[in-house]
């Protein structure tokens, strides 16, 4: 009589309990999800279409806000070149920055002498806030007062002091280590993550086959690496075309000297929220720029999956 | 008699009991205003004024307590507006006035409580303060008793060593800069990476050199800003920088450092607005600093003051009467010399005296013409603001970016 029941409610009542518990899982999240992102995302969209600035009357003004932002002869020239900007950022972090994540988790995976200590000095960083960050590069690159033209001037004389930041050639590479430095330690942390998880009987059977320290890393070691070296692109793209904290600590929200790393986000900001004491703000037009962002980010992101995903099939298939 | 004394007695006591009720209601009329006020402050330097003019605001006024708020500078108005948006400005709070667009664009939308026939403006008649808070011939903020004007800051022990006095002519300035520069010390220590600090020393450059196109302005009202003056006076900023008058990495600068690396003792000279001189003797109380200004070639020494702004009172505030009761203060003498003194700054009226002897110094001026970035303002078209343009590319001129004719074209072109 009980496995009667039981199976009674197994066929019968289960199912239908179970797709009412289903609904109520999900409601809660995608009720959050939607009034934190969705919500937020089509106001956007909405107020991008108006001359608004951010208190007041609302102006209809169709795409006037999408014109300006690619057509206008000085406003197109300060958002494309904030744009080549995150662009040529997002390259660094393909070429240099994800490359060194790599090489410093496995150097940490393989054990080499001191690697607890390396691992800590180069996580450290990403601790650190991101104001504190700007806050040692004055320290360190004040042209009047910072460490690294007191050397300088102690070694070489005044004349030789630098510029740093002020230096357009120099203000892009300085903004590409400081990301580094303070950022290289998450992402390495995830390639070791993954690193830990390939079966030990794999690498020995690899040494075994008389695998040297270049092929086990080749042949072995990275190709084991596609769920973080997914993760890693996917968050590090995102993070290139929203780039804000760092240039803004580090040179304010004028996108430094010459505009050298002027980013979207920052044009975003001058524009909807007013400049320094100027304060004019827009939020319409500054909308129309967040979705002209959101589409690139949506496209990037797209593309990176895609590509991503098919590295890995064929990886699979090999 | 003994009725006499009685009577005398009674009287006395009604006399003492009415003078009592009348000191407990002067007292009551105070104490009776209460409540909570929130002030937002947009940047640092004016915390300590503000502190004194709270301190002294709550002798008169105890039971209301007075919290206020010190933003930063660039955050300052989306901060302000987030505020606005979401119901929660403070009670009073700082714009520039009619400096920029803000508070026209609060007045317009409601946001802010007509002042007119409120508070006692009285303090500032015969100075033109009153202007920057008008918006169609009504009140919207208490204008501060500071003119905010330039000065070049020397340090006095460099130019004694150097046997340098303070310059008398233009030529003399710039013999004072080559001897500094020859003698290994940083002439002026000069911030490039901000346009407002670029702004407060380009003033006076242009007041010094240009003083005719200011006088002009003043006298027509119209004046081309891309004037081969004016061009003229961002050009010998740029040969100062050629010479190495500002050190080799100034266009790395902030302007915090570069006052820091005066307040140091690091270089002879800082060009900057006078509201820092507070900051230079809290950074370094023992430098021996003066200030002057830059003279003009025969000799005339113009000032470039601007009148600077208070508070505003939200249309918004749920205790009107305790803002007010601020404002009035604010406006006052008594408030006004606190805000002056604690601030060290130079007052636009006769009835405040400074005890600072740099104050003094700057004082020390034959004429006070406009700042170039008002004229920019008075003169703006429709359209996008020459000033916002201003402070976008300003940088650019002293990095390469821009010529300094290119840069006041792009201005001009947004003008009448």
């Amino acid at each position: 009589m009980r496995q009667s029941f039981a199976y009674f409610c197994l066929e019968r009542r289960m199912p239908v309990r179970k797709k009412k518990a289903y609904i109520g899982f999900i409601a809660p999240g995608f009720i959050i999800y939607t009034i934190l992102m969705i919500v937020p995302i089509a106001c956007a969209v909405y107020f991008s279409f108006f001359e608004w600035s951010g208190i007041g009357p609302m102006k209809f003004a169709g795409l006037d806000n999408f014109k300006k932002l690619f057509f206008d002869a000085r406003m197109s020239k300060i958002f494309f070149n904030a744009l080549k900007n995150n662009i040529k950022y997002l390259v660094c972090v393909l070429l240099i920055i994800t490359p060194l994540q790599i090489f410093f988790a496995y150097m940490i995976y393989i054990k080499i002498p001191c690697h607890k200590y390396i691992r800590m000095m180069l996580f450290l960083p990403y601790v650190i806030s991101t104001s504190i960050v700007g806050f040692f590069a004055i320290i360190m690159l004040d042209p009047n007062i910072g460490v690294g033209n007191s050397i300088i001037g102690a070694l070489f004389g005044n004349k030789a002091k630098l510029a740093w930041l002020g230096d357009p050639a120099m203000v892009f590479k300085i903004f590409v280590m400081v990301v580094i430095w303070q950022c290289i330690g998450s992402g390495m942390m995830i390639f070791y993550a993954d690193m830990q998880e390939i079966p030990s009987e794999i690498i020995e059977a690899s040494i075994i086959d008389g695998a040297g320290g270049w092929t086990r890393f080749s042949k072995v070691v990275f190709p084991s690496l596609s769920a973080s070296f997914s993760t890693n692109i996917t968050l590090s793209v995102i993070y290139a075309l929203t780039m804000f904290d760092i240039p803004y600590i580090l040179v304010g929200p004028q996108g430094g000297v010459n505009n050298k790393i002027d980013f979207v986000n920052m044009v975003f900001y001058r524009y909807a929220f007013g400049g320094t004491y100027f304060g004019e703000t827009s939020i319409g037009f500054g909308s129309s720029i967040s979705v002209t962002m959101f589409i690139i980010i949506l496209t990037f992101s797209f593309v990176t999956r895609k590509l991503l995903k098919g590295r890995a099939g064929r990886e699979d298939r090999g | 008699m003994k009725k006499k004394i009685v009577s005398l007695l009674m009287c006395a006591a009604v006399v003492s009991g009415l003078l009592a009720a009348n000191v407990q209601a002067s007292a009551g009329e105070d104490a009776a205003i209460e409540g909570k006020l929130v002030i937002w402050e947009h940047t640092a330097q004016f915390e300590q004024p503000l502190k004194e003019v709270i301190a002294g605001f709550n002798e008169k006024y105890p039971n209301v307590e007075v919290e206020y708020e010190i933003k930063t500078a660039d955050q300052y108005y989306n901060l302000l507006q987030t505020a606005m948006q979401a119901g929660e400005a403070p009670d009073l709070f700082w714009t520039n006035g009619t400096a920029t667009t803000n508070m026209e664009a609060y007045v317009k939308q409601g946001r802010l409580m007509d002042l007119t026939d409120k508070v006692d403006f009285s303090l500032f008649d015969g100075t033109n303060a009153m202007s920057l808070v008008e918006v169609d011939g009504r009140v919207y903020a208490s204008p501060t008793a500071e003119v905010g004007g330039r000065a070049v800051f020397y340090n006095k022990d460099i130019f004694k060593e150097l046997g340098i006095e303070v310059p008398g002519t233009f030529s003399e300035f710039e013999a004072a800069l080559e001897k500094i520069n020859e003698a290994d010390y940083l002439p002026i220590s000069f911030s490039a990476s901000d346009p407002w600090t670029i702004l407060f020393q380009f003033e006076p450059v242009l007041a010094a050199t240009a003083l005719d196109w200011l006088n002009e302005y003043l006298d027509t009202g119209e004046v081309k800003v891309n004037d081969p003056r004016v061009v003229a006076a961002y050009e010998k900023m740029l040969e100062w920088a050629d010479k190495g008058y500002y050190g080799p990495g100034y266009t790395g600068v902030d302007g915090s450092g570069a006052l820091l690396a005066f307040s140091k003792g690091e270089a002879a000279m800082c060009i900057d607005g006078t509201w820092n001189i507070q900051t230079i003797q809290e950074n370094n109380p023992e430098l021996n600093f003066g200030a002057f200004q830059i003279p003009t070639e025969d000799g005339t020494r113009p000032f470039v003051g601007t009148s600077s702004v208070g508070f505003s009172v939200s249309s918004d505030t749920q205790n009107e009467e305790a803002a007010l009761a601020f404002v009035n203060y604010f406006a006052s003498l008594e408030g006004q010399t606190a805000w002056i003194k604690a601030l060290d700054s130079i007052p636009c009226t006769t009835k405040i005296v400074s005890d600072n002897e740099v104050i003094n110094e700057i004082a020390q001026y034959d004429v006070q013409t406009e700042s170039y970035y008002s004229i920019l303002g008075y003169l703006e078209a429709d359209g996008e603001s020459p000033r916002n343009v201003w402070e976008e590319d300003q940088t650019k001129v002293f990095s390469g970016g821009l010529t300094p004719q290119e840069f006041t074209d792009s201005l001009e072109a947004l003008t009448k």
